[in-house]
């Protein structure tokens, strides 16, 4: 293919120049942490810091369903965690009624518009046990 | 934030609904440094379905999230 020969001059249906202007470039959750600039952060829905939040289930909490009945328990689990390991995307689901549904895994509720745990025994998405359901949202000062 | 080094928020450490707020002392904290909001639900053995009279374990959900900070002069 070769490229038809016009003149440049913008005159009589030839190809001139392109011209760029008046760019606007806004701060966004691309890299899914949360900046927190001095003036704080605007009230977020989840659907906005979506990206921000990491399912972490599979990382370090071991045991099945009634491994951890007290808050003992639940804050001992968490401190096996590193915040750098949420790596995982939250899951997704539209379920609301009778009641959003259990899963393994953290996830984001397309129909609510929320980040939602329903912790169950038997993940339908991946194949293991947990005790709980652990996800992080990172946020930048 | 490594292990053994999450900070228990009690203000959010509750089940009844609705808007939670807590005031967090981060001592000093290096600007464009990362900080992790840790969320953990236990795996419970109590019925799921909200809808028995049995203590029946729902789920929990997370929506209108606000970060603000102020620097204590000094």
């Amino acid at each position: 293919m070769t490229t038809p020969a016009r003149i440049r001059n913008n005159t009589n249906n030839e190809e001139g120049g392109y011209l760029i202007d008046n760019v606007t470039f806004k701060a966004g959750v691309i890299s899914g942490v949360i900046p927190v600039g001095p003036a704080g952060s605007a009230r977020l829905a989840s659907a906005v810091i979506r990206t921000s939040w990491k399912d972490g289930t599979r990382l370090s909490n071991t045991g099945g369903m009634g491994t951890i009945f007290d808050t003992t328990g639940l804050d001992a689990a968490v401190q096996t965690n590193v915040g750098a390991a949420f790596t995982q995307q939250v899951g997704s689901s539209a379920t609301f009624t009778p009641s959003i549904s259990p899963n393994a895994i953290a996830r984001w509720n397309s129909t609510l518009g929320v980040i939602e745990t329903v912790p169950t025994g038997v993940a339908t998405s991946r194949s293991w046990p947990n005790c709980a359901t652990i996800a992080a949202s990172t946020i930048r000062l | 934030m490594i292990a053994a080094s999450w900070t228990l928020i009690p203000e959010f450490s509750v089940d009844t609904p609705g808007t939670l707020t807590a005031t967090l002392n981060l001592g000093s904290w290096p600007s464009g440094s990362l900080l992790y909001i840790l969320w953990a639900d236990d795996n419970s053995s109590s019925p799921r379905d909200n809808t028995s009279g049995a203590i029946t374990e729902g789920g929990y959900t997370i929506d209108n999230v606000l970060f603000s900070f102020s620097a204590i002069a000094g």
